[in-house]
């Protein structure tokens, strides 16, 4: 049995069609990512499933029950919020037993869920302060913790981590996964950061335009991108996309081509090459100029100008060319991607 | 510099036209402050520019004030020693400003044979010398008939009442009168003393004492009972307005009104006659209207001879015959010179013709400040009559008693007693505290003043001149007065007497009764203000669509002035008429609630007015208080599984109490110290003093019965009070706030 299922959920405000047909499922313990540009719905889709918003039509299940019409304090579901809605005039004591008592549960249930997550948190010291005198981290452990302590069936995390610095954010995203993984609940994650979708996520839905482009393993995700917005919108750096055309199974750039040994019936394509998937070479491949080299640590990104494209690669080593050498690009066949260029979907 | 020029000119232009119109201007310049009404005031122009004519070397500036202001200013002008030389008003300033020397007598300065020219009436007198010279007389009360619904007005009481029960029907059958025979302001003493003639007897005894207890009083009590009880040809309530009201309607055949009234009814279209109270057949009698006069009244402080020659001049011109007929002419009163009566104008003039008719039955309506106490004690007893709380002979022997004990503690000469010594310590307590611990900060003050900071200070200057003046100085004045035996008659020459106010403030029961009042008061008017405002607050930012507009709306009743709501209210709560009983009888099918003429009703009466214009106040706080709360928070809380109720109280209200508590303690204090609802609502403490809270009882006891040093003791005392609650409710906040945090 899913955890949660959505059918063909439609969202408008008045003109303005914020999810166009989404349906999603999403099965018992899993780690389920949303991600998508600004306004691609993603965080509109979260609160119909929390029933703070209702969708225009379509339907939400949980644990396989039509939950569509139900109020969203009869849900049954956690949520954290980006800005961790923590009741300012009550303890992070009170703030965590908040929903407990009001789900009347026994005073020693409640005392003994409370420190079993403050231990796990590290925040029992943090008890009895008042959110006004924590920092931003220990104010979304709070948060955090107050969803757990619920103990609900389904989590959802809207942007949690954005309001952290770069530090915190990769601490909190460990740490987010570990308690996945002790308390196995199911979570829907909301989030922009492409990153945080691949560390953390057992799936990843990327969200466009109000519509799933595609839902899969992070692994596949990165790998093979259903289509040029997937493979654009994920990776950091993104993929290198190069516009061109089919000719004789040689794909044929403004200012070069090279052989493509597969049998393609488009005409028009975009070619996608990931940076790491591009080596330089002594005297042949694609001809180009060295712009811009970005030092990123273990690594480097290499941008190199050809005629009118730039091309992103990843470099090692000691020997990095200047800025307006000559270089030459070879490209691993193997890992390239060809997308139609009219429909963007992937053709190989 | 360009600012400096131009102060430059505009100082040289302020100075050269005073020099100028010092030059032009003439030799005496005379103030003459009034109260006319608007048409009065115009014709009051024309002749005293006809005056100036005559007189080149005489300019005479003239002043309008609203009666109660003229009164308070001319008395704290001239206690200072200046104030207009002529004071133009009602009759009845005459007793309270001769007792306080502040009017001259003006018997040296009018020479007999020329008072003999006037009406006696128009001739104030003060233990039997003149202060007054009125140029006209009026001000009486009449029966005031609509001729389509009474032909030929009643002669007699017993007509009265047959007109009065022939006329007052219930056309649609609905139980209730559409139309009155007869109707009138009864529950005001004013209207109801000349029926007190009628049975043969006078209110005030010839040496000016009350004449409360009588045979007479207890018989027209009763009848006012009767008109309303047996013979039910007047409305079970009804004050001025609604009396007025009903006439102008065409919904009542007679009404007791004055002269003023005239012009009202005139553009009411009513086709109107006057006539003298009818005649009380068992007594024969007519009863007597207490016939007034607007007159001139000469300031005791003139010391030039010039300037009180320059004085009478225009008192004579204003009271000339030749003046007093161009009012006549123009607005039509009623000349006090015999001579001027005979003039056509006067002779021709039907209206006036039946008004001196009228008067010659009339009794001068009395001037000593004592009447205040009379009518005070009078109102009271009175209503208790008509509530059905006391007989009419109980009301007769209370009313007297009460005159008279208002009188003497109004008159009242205290001398200082043992404890001025503690007044004294008191003050030397206050003195060496300045000296300890404002002294050294003085010394900086001076210090710093004659340093660097001069300018600052001096940039500070006004905002500390207006503290002092209008808070710091009134305070200690007060604190004096409170210890001071001022009152009428001690008023220029008040001394410390010691505590005896405060001894008589904690000794009377009154005291605590009206101190219980002003807690139970204040209490349910905050929690309801409280309540309301927080319910609506919540209602229009959470459920509302359009909070804009009932954000708008419901602010009107803070908008609008608390006296026109608290009038209206009034209005609602009318017996009869009055929307709320309507609503009681029609949708609730409860019996009417004599609202305004019980106590605890009235007391109601005016919590559910106050509420009424203070709930917006905690509305647009909490509105404030609710719009910084986050809306995360109410998604969150409905997360954690909160219905709406539970929100309301985990998140909204613990959230609110920041801006809700001190919003509170003002309103408490704000409703502890409103005088305007309870005094207007409840007109003046009705019935019988019984609605009061404790600041509008020291208003009475000052601005009624002249009590200042009381009055100032029993303010210290509320002062005290309210000190003491802000401590309390502060550490209350204190506490909680620590406890919370």
């Amino acid at each position: 049995m899913n955890a949660l299922e959505l059918k063909n959920i439609t969202k408008s405000f008045g003109f303005n069609t914020i999810l166009k047909n989404v349906s999603l499922e999403v099965n018992l313990g899993e780690f389920l990512v949303l991600v998508g540009p600004s306004g691609c719905g993603k965080s509109t889709l979260l609160r119909i499933i929390s029933g703070l918003e209702s969708s225009s039509t379509g339907e939400v299940f949980i644990g396989g029950k039509n939950i569509t019409l139900v109020e969203p304090q009869n849900r049954d579901i956690a949520m954290v919020f980006q800005s961790y809605a923590l009741y300012p005039h009550m303890s992070v004591y009170e703030n965590m037993e908040f929903s407990l008592k009001i789900r009347k549960l026994p005073p020693v249930e409640i005392r003994n869920r409370i420190h079993e997550i403050a231990d796990l948190l590290q925040m029992t010291p943090l008890l009895q302060r008042k959110p006004k005198d924590l920092s931003g981290g220990q104010r979304q452990r709070v948060s955090l913790g107050r969803a757990l302590a619920r103990r609900a069936p389904v989590i959802l995390f809207d942007e949690p981590l954005s309001n952290l610095d770069a530090h915190l954010r990769q601490q909190m995203r460990i740490e987010i996964k570990k308690i996945h993984q002790i308390f196995k609940s199911t979570i829907i994650y909301v989030t922009h950061d492409q990153t945080e979708a691949m560390t953390m996520g057992d799936r990843i839905a990327v969200l466009n335009k109000g519509q799933i482009e595609q839902i899969d393993s992070p692994f596949n995700i990165y790998h093979s991108p259903k289509n040029i917005f997937v493979a654009n919108f994920i990776g950091t750096p993104e993929m290198n996309l190069l516009n061109g055309e089919m000719r004789n199974n040689y794909f044929v750039h403004k200012d070069f081509d090279f052989n493509i040994s597969k049998d393609i019936s488009s005409h028009d394509v975009v070619l996608g090459i990931r940076p790491e998937n591009i080596t330089l070479s002594e005297n042949q491949g694609i001809a180009g100029t060295v712009q811009f080299f970005e030092n990123l640590g273990p690594n480097g990104l290499l941008h190199v100008h050809t005629g009118n494209e730039v091309i992103k690669l990843f470099i090692q080593g000691q020997n990095i060319p200047k800025i307006n050498d000559k270089v030459f690009l070879n490209v691993d066949q193997s890992k390239l991607k060809l997308f139609d260029k009219k429909s963007g979907s992937l053709i190989q | 510099m360009i600012l400096f020029k131009k102060l430059h000119t505009f100082v040289f232009l302020c100075v050269s036209m005073i020099i100028f119109s010092n030059n032009a201007m003439a030799n005496t310049t005379i103030q003459l402050w009034h109260q006319m009404i608007y048409s009065h005031r115009e014709v009051l122009k024309k002749v005293v520019d006809d005056f100036e004519a005559k007189h080149p070397t005489i300019k005479v500036q003239v002043t309008y004030r609203e009666t109660e202001e003229l009164r308070s200013a001319f008395q704290s002008s001239s206690m200072g020693g200046s104030g207009p030389e002529l004071i133009y008003g009602p009759s009845d300033q005459v007793g309270p400003f001769a007792t306080m020397n502040l009017i001259r007598p003006l018997d040296n300065l009018i020479p007999i044979e020329e008072q003999k020219k006037f009406d006696p009436l128009a001739l104030v007198k003060f233990n039997q010398k003149t202060y007054m010279i009125g140029n006209t007389v009026g001000n009486f009360l009449m029966l005031i008939y609509n001729k389509k619904l009474v032909p030929n007005p009643p002669k007699t009481l017993e007509e009265l009442i047959k007109i009065g029960q022939s006329l007052t029907k219930d056309f649609n059958g609905d139980g209730k009168i559409d139309q009155f025979g007869f109707a009138f302001n009864f529950t005001e003493p004013f209207f109801f003393v000349p029926w007190i003639d009628g049975f043969g007897d006078h209110f005030m005894t010839e040496k000016n004492q009350p004449n409360l207890n009588s045979k007479a009083m207890i018989s027209a009590f009763g009848l006012m009972r009767d008109f309303r009880d047996k013979y039910k040809i007047i409305p079970k309530e009804c004050d001025y307005e609604m009396a007025n009201s009903l006439f102008k309607e065409g919904k009542a055949g007679m009404i007791i009104n004055g002269d003023w009234s005239w012009g009202d009814y005139k553009s009411a279209k009513i086709d109107f006659g006057i006539a003298r109270f009818p005649l009380i057949n068992s007594t024969n009698l007519w009863p007597a209207p207490l016939v007034g006069t607007t007159g001139y009244s000469v300031n005791a402080n003139i010391e030039d001879p010039l300037k009180l020659k320059d004085t009478l001049e225009l008192l004579n011109f204003l009271t000339s015959k030749e003046t007093q007929l161009i009012f006549t002419k123009e607005v039509s009163t009623y000349p006090s010179r015999f001579e001027a009566r005979l003039d056509p104008l006067v002779i021709n003039n039907d209206i006036l013709k039946e008004a001196s008719k009228i008067m010659e039955v009339g009794k001068p309506m009395p001037v000593v400040p004592e009447v205040r106490a009379v009518w005070d004690s009078l109102r009271g007893q009175y209503q208790s009559v008509l509530a059905g709380s006391a007989t009419p002979e109980q009301a007769a022997q209370k009313a007297q008693e009460e005159a008279l004990k208002q009188i003497q503690s109004m008159n009242e000469e205290l001398t200082p007693g043992p404890t001025l010594y503690l007044v004294w310590l008191l003050f030397a307590a206050i003195l060496g505290f300045l000296l300890f611990y404002i002294a050294t900060r003085i010394k900086k003050f001076l210090k710093d003043f004659k340093g660097a900071n001069k300018f600052p200070y001096l940039m500070m200057a006004p905002a500390f001149i207006s503290i002092f003046s209008v808070i710091i100085y009134p305070f200690f004045y007060n604190l004096a007065l409170s210890f001071s035996n001022f009152s009428l008659k001690t008023f220029n020459n008040w001394t410390l007497i010691g505590l005896h106010h405060y001894q008589s403030v904690i000794v009377d029961p009154k005291f605590y009764e009206v101190f219980l009042k002003t807690i139970i008061w204040t209490i349910s008017n905050v929690f309801f203000h409280v309540s309301i405002g927080v319910l609506l607050a919540v209602i229009i930012e959470q459920v509302m669509p359009k909070k804009n507009l009932w954000r708008t709306l419901l602010i009107i009743p803070w908008a609008v002035p608390q006296y026109i709501t608290a009038l209206t209210w009034r209005g609602m709560f009318n017996q009869e008429y009055g929307p709320i009983n309507i609503f009681l009888q029609e949708y609730l099918k409860l019996s009417p609630i004599q609202w305004l003429s019980q106590p605890w009703t009235t007391f109601s009466a005016c919590v559910i007015t106050n509420v009424w214009l203070g709930f917006p106040f905690m509305m647009i706080v909490a509105l404030g208080g609710l719009q910084s709360i986050s809306p995360d928070l109410y998604e969150s809380a409905k997360m954690d599984g909160a219905n709406a109720w539970q929100r309301f109280k985990h998140i909204t209200w613990p959230m609110l109490q920041p801006v809700i508590r001190p919003a509170a303690l003002l309103g408490a204090i704000w409703t502890f110290n409103t005088l305007n609802v309870i005094w207007l609502v409840s007109n003046s403490g009705e019935p019988a003093d019984q609605t009061h809270i404790l600041v509008s009882y020291v208003y009475k006891a000052a601005f009624n019965l002249y009590r200042y040093g009381y009055a100032a003791a029993l303010s210290m005392i509320i002062f005290i009070i309210l000190i003491v609650m802000s401590l309390v409710v502060n550490k209350i906040n204190k506490e909680s706030k620590e406890s919370n945090s």
